[in-house]
């Protein structure tokens, strides 16, 4: 048993290389997002979109959430749909200007999954429509 | 007060005779020179250097967080920070493993990985921001590439001239640092 248990250990270690490691929400957003995003979420103008003014507008429509989670970055991280969901909800309470809305309702992992095969491509121009649909309805300047 | 004044002028009249005046600006430039040779003295000041850019969110930017062990020599390229280097080490060229030499910028964009600190046992998230707006360095080439993966996964690619993302646009890769980010847990 103890040969067993040996052999599993070394092919755990073995497949751990490969394998995302469980990391907090906030060391995912470090090692996966943060690169291009920048530590706050504010990204750079013209270049990377920001986080701060958009992620929390779109999580409140489905045609919003729909982007979040298809927008390449988030779709085709190499996170799991568990630990993509966890990031998306730790990032819109620590990475926003916007505060969460009493009624917000948190990524799960079935939503990520069931969304995250279909990465989008015209990413700009749906953002662009999303933000100015958002802005007509809320207050944002 | 007529023993004030005799105290006064017999201790000047004492100070005079054991001193010249030439003594007093040797002692005052020694005290000069002394007070600038401190700075000098080898103080590590690339660990409190302040990261380029503000953060106001929760993930930390990247420099704020020093270990307390920080074993190796930093101009080295088996230093454990330079795990996943692919570049040029910024401490041989003017610069630190923080902070970019003089006449070059930081690129805020850049690629983020992970490297085991020897000295207290903890694996470090490392954000790898390229030196920008000088020809290449050329000294102390590193590449190491733990964890680099292939260039269709962006940020975690070392391969990429990450001086592209710099505000300036096509400006030269001069060297890469290895700025810490805080502890992966």
């Amino acid at each position: 048993m103890r040969a067993v248990n040996g052999i599993a250990a070394i092919a755990l270690s073995w497949t751990g290389a490969n394998v995302a490691w469980p990391y907090q929400p906030i060391v995912n957003y470090q090692l996966r997002c943060m690169g291009c995003h920048l530590a706050a979420g504010s990204s750079q103008a013209g270049r990377v979109p920001s986080i701060r003014r958009s992620l929390v507008l779109f999580s409140a429509t489905p045609e919003g959430r729909d982007y979040v989670i298809r927008v390449p970055g988030v779709a085709q991280s190499p996170l799991s749909d568990e630990d993509t969901a966890a990031l998306l909800n730790w990032m819109a309470r620590n990475l926003s200007d916007l505060k969460v809305p009493p009624g917000f309702v948190d990524y799960s992992e079935a939503e990520i999954h069931s969304l995250r095969d279909r990465p989008l491509v015209r990413v700009s121009a749906i953002r662009a429509r999303l933000l100015k649909t958002a802005g007509a309805k809320s207050r944002l300047p | 007060m007529k023993w004030l004044d005799a105290l006064s002028e017999n201790s000047a009249r004492a100070l005079a005779r054991r001193t010249s005046r030439r003594s007093v600006l040797a002692g005052l430039g020694t005290f000069l020179l002394g007070a600038a040779a401190v700075p000098l003295l080898p103080v590590a000041r690339g660990a409190d250097s302040k990261p380029a850019g503000g953060a106001s969110g929760a993930a930390a930017a990247p420099g704020t967080a020093a270990p307390k062990a920080d074993p190796g020599d930093p101009s080295s390229c088996d230093y454990w920070r330079h795990c996943a280097v692919d570049g040029f080490l910024c401490g041989c060229c003017g610069g630190s493993q923080s902070m970019c030499p003089p006449g070059t910028d930081m690129s805020p964009v850049t690629w983020i990985g992970t490297c085991h600190n020897p000295g207290d046992g903890k694996d470090y998230v490392i954000s790898y921001n390229d030196c920008c707006g000088k020809s290449a360095c050329g000294r102390c080439f590193c590449n190491r590439n733990e964890g680099d993966s292939a260039l269709f996964q962006p940020g975690q690619s070392n391969d990429y001239n990450w001086c592209s993302g710099n505000a300036k646009v096509n400006i030269p890769y001069h060297c890469s640092t290895a700025r810490i980010v805080g502890t992966a847990k």
